[in-house]
């Protein structure tokens, strides 16, 4: 098992290189010139002479892997550079960003787990009851409608008829007043997602010989359901979680715009506006990490749930 | 011990109610092996599983059975974990089925022993693993069911049906799947245990049936055709079904019985073996035969030999 993680940690090296390498590569396809953003002032563009020395001295006149050469030599040795706009390091924006991406995400994911997993169990015990319609009803009401518009929504009904939550924004530090609807609006689709899963995955298990031998041996049935079927049905939601999780840890653009919340993905996306490479670069290579990160969890949490995944010699 | 009387068990089907287990009496007596034998889908399986409330929500399960005098198929659902484990014991017919892949050795016995409010120490735990033939049990109590090998798996599965120690072991198909040298095994280490209580054998194999058996039932097309003794079964089978059951048998002449066992929506009028039975006459064809006793402990369910 530990060598089994220590070559999965390794295994993060290659891919970050091959997205660093993809996302530079793409970036720089695309059109747009940095200078000339960085350099438009509210007189219209620059003097072209200062715009190109400008160039010649940020090296965006260097080949393209010259450039990528540089950068990555730069991160190797622990720096992500300074934002082209702020001046600002970019670790710290990332950081900074990232902080208040992560509270949201917890907080949906909180929500998530809340409605989906009781939710599911509950409609695979009672599959084909009214508790099972109510569930598939949410369900689908949850992964029909645009997260978008559901934010909206909720700020029209919350925030301006009842006038009992904030319209958006962060707060005093990301509060839970404000962290609220966001969080709400991000977990009803993953919710939605996660409790279809939970039920046909419990559903699938209840099928299974075991339960019935369980049962057979005289074990209470909340240990049949509780202990034998769940501990085999988490299997692949836990996979749904964490993928669920990663993504909301990569900050969803959509809300955080909808509710001005400052994470990663608005920093992504002002980035990317303003060609700031340095910034795009260090968010794009962190956002990746995260979710390689994540998924190296949930691997984890496979072997702890299915002793036939425990990648040791004793298994041959 | 156990008394079963007028057991049936339907369901409701596109094609009609069927009733793969009809109108079943029997007995089984204080540590007597009861044999049941037959083909494949005669019903032997949902017999054993409706004895422990097991079988599906639309089951329609009909009858009286007792244990030590106590009627259990009227029990509530709550009432049936009384009797699961610690009356009746059940050995599934598929070990790597029945086993749990996420739950080590210790952790099956562990519960198993503590919610039937039994010592769940680990010299019990060994003395099970044993008492079933796994050697080095304290290493293997650490193991998990994709660990084990098929007889391996099966005897783990039988201390598990008898950790709670039930009055009445049933054990089904215990040797299905098993090559010769592991299943002989397993016969002799079940011999071992047939002293200390009642056990109901399911088996489709006759060499396992006569090895292990105090009793044999025939079962065809969900009926008990004939109940005999073990030995005077195997000298003298007096069903017809029966008697082409043990010719059929590899190690006699190997004859097929014809025909094929009739399916749960067809079943013949009358005899339901009659279409495949030498001995059929007009009667057979219309009338259907009860389960007769004929001498001793026989008992037949057949005009031409009753």
């Amino acid at each position: 098992m530990f060598a089994y993680l220590i070559r999965r940690v390794l295994f993060l090296v290659p891919t970050l290189l091959l997205v660093s390498i993809i996302s530079f590569s793409i970036i720089h396809i695309a059109p747009g010139d940095p200078a000339e953003l960085l350099l438009t002032g509210p007189d219209g563009v620059a003097d072209p002479q200062v715009v190109e020395e400008f160039r010649n001295e940020m090296g965006f006149d260097q080949p393209f892997y010259v450039q990528y050469g540089t950068w990555l030599m730069q991160v190797l040795s622990g720096d992500l550079g300074y934002s082209y706009m702020t001046d600002q390091p970019v670790s710290k924006a990332i950081l900074h960003n990232f902080g208040a991406t992560f509270k949201l995400a917890v907080a949906s994911m909180l929500f998530t787990l809340l409605i989906a997993i009781p939710g599911g169990i509950i409609a695979a015990l009672a599959k084909d009851t009214w508790k099972d319609d109510l569930s598939r009803f949410f369900s689908l009401f949850g992964v029909s409608i645009p997260n978008f518009w559901q934010g909206y929504l909720m700020i029209l009904v919350f925030a301006l008829f009842l006038d009992i939550l904030p319209v958006g924004g962060y707060g005093d530090g990301g509060d839970l007043y404000h962290m609220i609807l966001p969080a709400l609006t991000l977990g009803t689709s993953s919710a939605a997602v996660l409790m279809r899963l939970m039920r046909s995955s419990l559903l699938d298990v209840l099928d299974h010989d075991y339960i019935l031998s369980a049962r057979a041996r005289g074990l209470p049935e909340y240990i049949v359901i509780g202990k034998h079927a769940l501990k085999n049905a988490f299997i692949p939601v836990i996979t749904m979680m964490g993928l669920s999780f990663g993504y909301l840890l990569n900050g969803s653009v959509i809300i955080e715009t909808v509710f001005a919340w400052p994470g990663i993905g608005n920093l992504m996306v002002s980035s990317i506006y303003s060609r700031d490479y340095p910034m795009i670069q260090g968010t794009l290579l962190f956002v990746a990490g995260i979710f390689v990160l994540i998924n190296l969890l949930v691997d984890i949490s496979y072997a702890y749930l299915d002793p036939r995944l425990r990648y040791d010699k004793r298994n041959n | 011990m156990l008394s079963i009387r007028d057991l049936r068990v339907e369901f409701e089907s596109p094609h009609g109610l069927i009733m793969p287990v009809d109108s079943v009496d029997m007995d089984i007596l204080d540590k007597e092996t009861f044999t049941i034998i037959g083909e494949s889908g005669c019903g032997k399986s949902l017999l054993a599983n409706s004895l422990l409330g097991l079988l599906p929500r639309d089951a329609k399960v009909s009858g009286k059975v007792h244990i030590d005098g106590e009627e259990i198929l009227s029990l509530k659902k709550k009432e049936w974990r009384r009797i699961r484990g610690n009356k009746i014991g059940l050995v599934f017919q598929n070990p790597s089925a029945s086993l749990n892949p996420v739950f080590n050795m210790h952790g099956h016995l562990y519960e198993t022993l503590k919610y039937s409010n039994k010592p769940s120490s680990r010299d019990k735990m060994v003395s099970l693993l044993k008492k079933t033939g796994i050697k080095n049990p304290l290493r293997r109590l650490s193991q998990y069911p994709h660990q084990l090998s098929g007889g391996m798996k099966q005897r783990f599965a039988i201390a598990l049906g008898i950790a709670t120690d039930p009055d009445i072991l049933i054990a089904d198909e215990p040797t299905n799947g098993l090559d010769v040298t592991v299943k002989l095994k397993i016969v002799q280490m079940l011999s071992k245990l047939h002293s200390e209580r009642s056990i109901l054998l399911i088996t489709h194999d006759l060499n396992v049936a006569y090895n292990l058996s105090d009793k044999i039932a025939v079962m065809y097309a969900g009926e008990l055709v004939e109940i005999a003794p073990v030995n005077s079964f195997f000298e003298k089978p007096i069903h017809p079904y029966s008697s082409q059951l043990l010719v059929s048998h590899p190690e006699k002449e190997m004859l097929p019985i014809p025909g094929f066992t009739p399916q749960l929506t067809q079943r013949p009028q009358g005899c339901r073996f009659h279409p495949r039975c030498a001995l059929a006459s007009r009667k057979c064809k219309h009338e259907h035969p009860g389960l007769e006793k004929i001498e001793g402990e026989r008992y037949v369910r057949c005009f031409a030999c009753a």
